[in-house]
């Protein structure tokens, strides 16, 4: 069963009845290590899904950019839930729907295994990519429709193939474009990870709260959790500025 | 075999009723917090505009926390660390922060989020109206105060209504997740749904259409809006 | 009347005007011709503050300003009594034709709503868009969008006209229609300097040419000593390069 946060039913307000908040730095200290021995983990989870949308989100950008019939108008009522949907709903329900999905499948072959027992990283992976996916497929086709026409249409007057013209003219234009989309693309991803402890993986917030639960120290807790996001999320925007300048620099 | 039952169309039709029952919560935090982080983010702009120093640093700084941070994790921080970093001042006029409820915490996290969103968007604004514009207006003789009544304030309305609807649908957004600190709003009342009824799926499921009804009206909405000022592009 | 007394401006290191001494009599017509980057347009934006001068007196009617010690008042002053004419228009975009010419009067000058209207619709009757009131700059033409510009001008009733490159912008068919407003205006003897590279339309419309280069006025005098007897070896090197066709011509 996932473990749903619903409110701080105990907090240390009431838990301690005083007024005024001490702020221990050195338990804030403690928790800031805990927190970047987390650091790892929440690369992971926002770059394996990162991965899967720039390969699976080029590939339905594509689709949607050569008008394929039925495939596009699919991949469009896809983009249109995922973006106008707040994304802790939909990670919940697909969450629901893999758990349950999961169960029937293997009640109908008469297995043993039930979706307890796949362990909640793997789904988080899996949902955040196809979360990831359909945000990446509108960035690239915004970046890829950035190249003017009169490229393409120079392309096929030499005689060059779409694939071709694709490899040799407009990835290349389009780059440029696409660093900064992307990247801020990924940021969100980043923040998203925040999300996943609701089904149930150890991540950083889990790790750092529980070493809160005795004292009921969660600003200490919470601020730790943030300057790390914080810091992660500036390092992304330095690493995508210094790629950006090298792109420029060479078209 | 006869006792799979995941889901049912039916409970989600079921749970909708008791679900918009609790809709007015999540769109009072928005409309409030919005209103608020627009006046707090116009605030920041004009400091941003006027180059105030030390101050100017000071929302460069906010700006980025609260654009590295995701909004759980903001909502989490004043809703322990407004009560006490404020307190000490509060106590003397016999205020109690920890006294108020999740609500009010829950507001002023999407306010300050919202706020720096929109300095940026304000800024952008108005230093999008193109500076022609202001000699014109000099060239005619207008003061400073009646140049930005009369033509900065107009244009930089227009330039910033896409922009601004994408920071009202993403604060629209970012309410589903007032239910990490209590508050029983359209996401919060699921709980005790799913407590009673051990479905919660279905719950969620609601929630999303009546968020994705919204965004679709207030998508369309900001784009028909745009549409009609169009005319003195 | 107007006088400009030792103008000096830097951009950078870079120094665009280097001490210009100019005078214009109420109803003349000034015309100032010279190659690009000779700080004609500079010249321009320093008469009307659109560019603050680093040296240098201003004086326009009642109005003497020292470019240096310039108080806001007495900018807000100088802007009031001059109009300008831009290269790029810079109508107001939120405005129609109308509200564009009427908007001086009502904002600035306290005109009564109406008055400033009806008189407004007389100006754009006059330069030909009777048609167009209610049309928003982006819905008219570049030569439609100038002559709107040059009613919102003239509806101030400002001691000066400036024209910075009035028809530089506009496509060559619609430059005619420009020139052709101007020319009926500067009858009327309403002062203006105007910056322009079109030579014909100097010649016709001027009572005096100036001629800049490098910062300075090279050359001044009417257009008949300055287009067929220059004195100064730049200004004939220039108008050959100009209007090789002059030299032929007459």
């Amino acid at each position: 069963m996932a473990i749903l946060q619903t409110g701080l039913r105990v907090n240390l307000r009431y838990a301690t009845g005083i007024n005024m908040y001490k702020f221990d730095y050195s338990f804030f200290l403690h928790e800031l290590w805990v927190a970047v021995t987390y650091i790892p983990l929440t690369l992971k989870l926002s770059m394996i899904p990162m991965v899967f949308g720039l390969v699976f989100g080029t590939l339905l950008a594509i689709l949607r950019i050569q008008k394929v019939p039925v495939l596009n108008t699919l991949i469009k009522i896809y983009i249109l839930i995922f973006r106008s949907m707040p994304m802790v709903l939909m990670i919940l329900i697909l969450y629901f729907s893999f758990m349950y999905g999961f169960d029937t499948i293997a009640e109908l072959m008469h297995l043993k295994i039930r979706s307890g027992n796949v362990p909640p990283i793997i789904l988080a992976y899996i949902i955040l990519s196809i979360v990831s996916v359909a945000f990446m497929t509108e960035s690239i086709r915004t970046a890829l429709q950035s190249v003017q026409k009169g490229q393409v249409e120079a392309a096929h007057s030499i005689g060059m193939k779409t694939s071709a013209i694709y490899r040799r003219i407009i990835i290349p234009q389009a780059l440029p474009v696409a660093i900064p989309i992307l990247g801020n693309t990924f940021i969100g991803l980043t923040k998203g990870t925040a999300l996943v402890y609701m089904i149930g993986v150890t991540d950083l917030i889990t790790g750092v709260k529980i070493e809160a639960n005795a004292s009921y120290r969660y600003l200490e807790a919470y601020i730790a959790i943030a300057v790390i996001y914080w810091l992660l999320c500036i390092a992304i925007e330095q690493g995508i500025r210094l790629l950006s300048h090298r792109v420029n620099a060479v078209s | 075999m006869g006792n799979i039952d995941y889901f049912s169309f039916q409970r989600v039709a079921e749970y909708f009723p008791q679900l918009l029952s609790r809709l007015h919560i999540t769109l009072i935090i928005t409309v409030l917090s919005l209103v608020i982080g627009l006046l707090l983010g116009t605030l920041i702009a004009a400091v941003r505009l006027f180059n105030i120093p030390v101050l100017k640093q000071i929302t460069t700084v906010y700006i980025s926390f609260i654009r590295g941070v995701p909004i759980n994790i903001q909502l989490f921080i004043v809703y322990f660390g407004l009560p006490a970093l404020l307190n000490p001042v509060f106590l003397r006029f016999n205020i109690d922060l920890n006294m108020l409820d999740a609500f009010s915490f829950v507001v002023a996290t999407y306010a300050f989020n919202s706020a720096a969103f929109l300095s940026v968007v304000v800024t952008a604004a108005i230093q999008g109206v193109d500076k022609g514009q202001l000699e014109g207006a000099r060239s005619i003789g207008m003061t400073r105060g009646q140049m930005f009544m009369r033509v900065v304030f107009p244009q930089a309305f227009h330039i910033a209504i896409p922009e601004f609807g994408n920071t009202v649908i993403s604060t629209l957004k970012d309410t589903s997740l007032a239910f990490t600190v209590g508050v029983v709003d359209m996401v919060g009342v699921i709980s005790s749904i799913a407590a009673r009824t051990r479905h919660s799926l279905e719950g969620y499921v609601g929630a999303a259409i009546i968020y994705f009804a919204f965004c679709i009206v207030l998508e369309k909405g900001f784009s028909a809006l745009e549409k009609k000022l169009q005319v003195y592009k | 009347m107007i006088q400009v007394r030792n103008l000096q401006k830097s951009f950078g290191s870079n120094k665009v005007l280097k001490g210009i001494d100019l005078s214009v009599e109420e109803g003349e017509v000034v015309v100032i011709l010279g190659p690009s980057g000779s700080g004609k347009t500079t010249l321009l934006r320093c008469i009307n503050f659109l560019e603050k001068a680093d040296e240098g007196e201003i004086v326009i009617g009642s109005t003497q300003v020292n470019a240096r010690h310039a108080t806001k008042r007495q900018i807000l002053d100088i802007c009031r009594k001059t109009a300008m004419v831009f290269q790029s228009f810079n109508l107001f975009k939120n405005k129609t034709a109308l509200e564009n010419v009427a908007e001086g009067p009502v904002i600035v000058q306290k005109v009564e709503k109406q008055k400033a209207l009806e008189y407004g619709r007389e100006l754009l009757k006059n330069v030909g868009l009777s048609d167009k009131y209610d049309a928003y700059p982006s819905e008219l033409s570049g030569g439609q969008q100038q002559r709107v510009g040059i009613a919102r001008a003239l509806a101030l009733h400002p001691e000066v006209i400036l024209f910075d490159e009035p028809t530089s912008a506009l496509d060559p068919e619609l430059v005619g229609e420009v020139l052709g407003v101007i020319k009926k205006i500067a009858k009327k003897g309403i002062t203006m300097i105007i910056v322009t590279h079109e030579m014909s339309f100097a010649q016709d419309v001027a009572n005096r040419v100036v001629f800049m280069d490098e910062g300075v006025i090279v050359e001044q005098g009417t257009p008949q000593e300055i287009f067929l007897d220059a004195k100064e070896e730049r200004t004939k090197q220039f108008l050959k390069r100009i209007t090789p066709e002059y030299t032929y011509q007459i």
